[in-house]
């Protein structure tokens, strides 16, 4: 299970151009690059929210650019840098927005499966106990995993993360990418993380961008971010 | 929820009975209980236009009269009377037309800062007072009472019918269904833009249907009470909160609450000052100015 990025053209209005990208994501990928080298704009255009000028990205035999939304939500899940200040949603609410693409009719009701589907993650990712608790007074590290939770619910085949260990102390960190490597054996992970040197533990592949292009693709050596940083440890 | 059902009811069966004209059967029937049950049905409409476009901006300043959906409504309900021919829906469609003309002005204009939170509040007022002088200067030059100036800068009850009533609940209840049916997409919407999208709700999509029922809900209520303030502002942020924002419960009781808050905030107009009607925006502004400084500053 691979994702095939081939040819991929994108600019924006202020002049950042991705021009000519190629790489494959698969099983645990983490993308690093100095600040605006376009890691965040290759996971939108993953994701679908910014359309390319050219290329394509093929996961399964399938250009991920020509299957329609509806099924498109099936397969991708975000997980941002920040989480969102909403009150009055339970852990269970939160987790339950994961079903939202499988939802049918007009008031999209929640199915038998839904509620088995929820129940089956916070099982798994051991958020029994904070069930009936406010996802707003949760913990950082605590939110975190009741959105990768969400992500697992939602059942997708392709985990995009923006930075999501950003606010954790190490303790939680570490607990984040031992969850995510336990997701990569089912699940293709590109993940963008503030800090190298723990994800590369994990992390199966490391693809490191610079200026809008692949400046390495490989296996994650450590030595490879001291070349890029430039630095000497 | 039951008990600020059960509050409404009181609140309404108390209502008929205030008012300078006594309790005769005749004003109770023709004048109070229309007037009470349409100031129910406007800050309920308020209170949900200013819910839906909160979340949708995720920006608790925003209501239907800040970013000049009520002033836009106002200057093309003004402006349908100068129309010669008459259909019964002539005032609200033209209304609903400036809500829509309003709302697209401010957007066009906010995306320069692609739509920064204080831009568009910015960009609204100015709107609104753009459309509110256009419509007093055209007041001013067309018709010389000034009562006509109150009516639409500063609202009122007291042109409600029965006829009026019947339209406001048709349009409450259809677009009150339309959010309660879409509740789920609301919840999704509060999140960020990227898992909005990841999850199935794509927010360009979806502005644009919710922006259209806020703005119904909006020019309805100014079509036939003219601007009524700050409403949509304060009772989404008690409702908030008093009971969180899940929309499955925000939905029903913003408007209720937002029902109640105005039948009293319209008792108020009524006996604050005997044998004076003060008009119900300035009741509205009178609670709602402060509390919107408060806001601000909090979110500063």
């Amino acid at each position: 299970m691979k994702i095939i990025i081939k040819n991929l053209f994108f600019s924006y209005k202020n002049g950042f151009k991705i021009e000519n990208l190629n790489c494959e994501i698969e099983k645990f990928t983490l993308l690093l690059g100095p600040n605006g080298c376009g890691k965040t704009t290759l996971l939108k255009l993953i994701l679908g929210i910014l359309k390319p000028e050219k290329g394509e990205i093929i996961f399964d035999g399938k250009n991920l650019l020509k299957i329609p939304y509806k099924e498109k939500v099936k397969l991708i899940s975000f997980i941002p840098q920040f989480y969102s200040e909403i009150k009055g949603f339970n852990v269970f609410d939160m987790i339950m927005m994961g079903r939202y693409p499988y939802k049918k009719g007009i008031i999209k009701k929640e199915s038998k499966t839904d509620f088995e589907k929820v129940k089956e993650v916070i099982e798994k990712i051991s958020l029994k106990n904070l069930v009936k608790r406010d996802f707003y007074s949760l913990s950082g590290g605590e939110k975190q995993k009741v959105i990768i939770a969400r992500a697992l619910a939602q059942e997708s085949k392709i985990l995009l993360l923006d930075e999501p260990t950003a606010h954790l102390d190490l303790k939680n960190q570490f607990e984040i990418l031992k969850i995510l490597k336990e997701i990569s054996n089912e699940k293709i992970i590109l993940g963008v993380f503030h800090e190298p040197f723990l994800s590369l533990k994990f992390a199966d592949k490391l693809i490191f961008m610079k200026e809008g292009k692949i400046e390495y693709e490989g296996k994650p050596a450590i030595e490879k971010i001291f070349e890029f940083y430039n630095v000497i440890p | 929820m039951k008990k600020i059902f059960i509050i409404s009811i009181f609140v309404l069966i108390i209502s008929i009975f205030i008012g300078p004209a006594g309790v005769q059967k005749e004003i109770i029937l023709n004048l109070r209980i229309p007037r009470v049950l349409m100031g129910f049905f406007v800050g309920a409409s308020l209170s949900l236009s200013g819910l839906s476009l909160q979340g949708i901006f995720k920006n608790p300043l925003l209501e239907p009269y800040l970013i000049g959906i009520s002033s836009g409504g106002a200057l093309f309900s003004f402006l349908s009377y100068l129309i010669p021919f008459d259909f019964i829906l002539k005032t609200p469609f033209f209304s609903f037309f400036g809500s829509i003309l309003s709302v697209i002005l401010v957007l066009l204009i906010s995306r320069f800062s692609k739509y920064n939170t204080y831009s568009i509040l910015l960009v609204g007022i100015s709107i609104s007072i753009l459309f509110s002088s256009i419509l007093a200067f055209l007041i001013y030059i067309l018709h010389s009472e000034r009562i006509q100036i109150f009516f639409y800068l500063f609202g009122s009850l007291s042109r409600s019918s029965w006829l009026k009533l019947s339209i406001t609940f048709f349009f409450f209840i259809f677009s009150f269904i339309f959010f309660l049916i879409k509740n789920k997409e609301l919840d999704i919407i509060l999140l960020h833009e990227e898992e909005a999208f990841s999850l199935g709700v794509n927010p360009q999509k979806f502005y644009i249907e919710i922006i259209f029922f806020s703005s119904i809900l909006a020019s309805i209520t100014v079509a036939f009470n003219g601007i009524i303030g700050f409403i949509g502002l304060i009772v989404p942020h008690i409702s908030r909160i008093l009971i969180g924002e899940k929309h499955i419960n925000s939905i029903p009781f913003s408007s209720i609450l937002g029902g109640i808050v105005l039948v009293l905030c319209d008792d108020l107009s009524r006996i604050l000052i005997k044998g004076i009607e003060i008009p119900i925006g300035i009741i509205t502004s009178f609670i709602g100015v402060p509390f919107f400084i408060y806001l601000l500053f909090k979110k500063l």
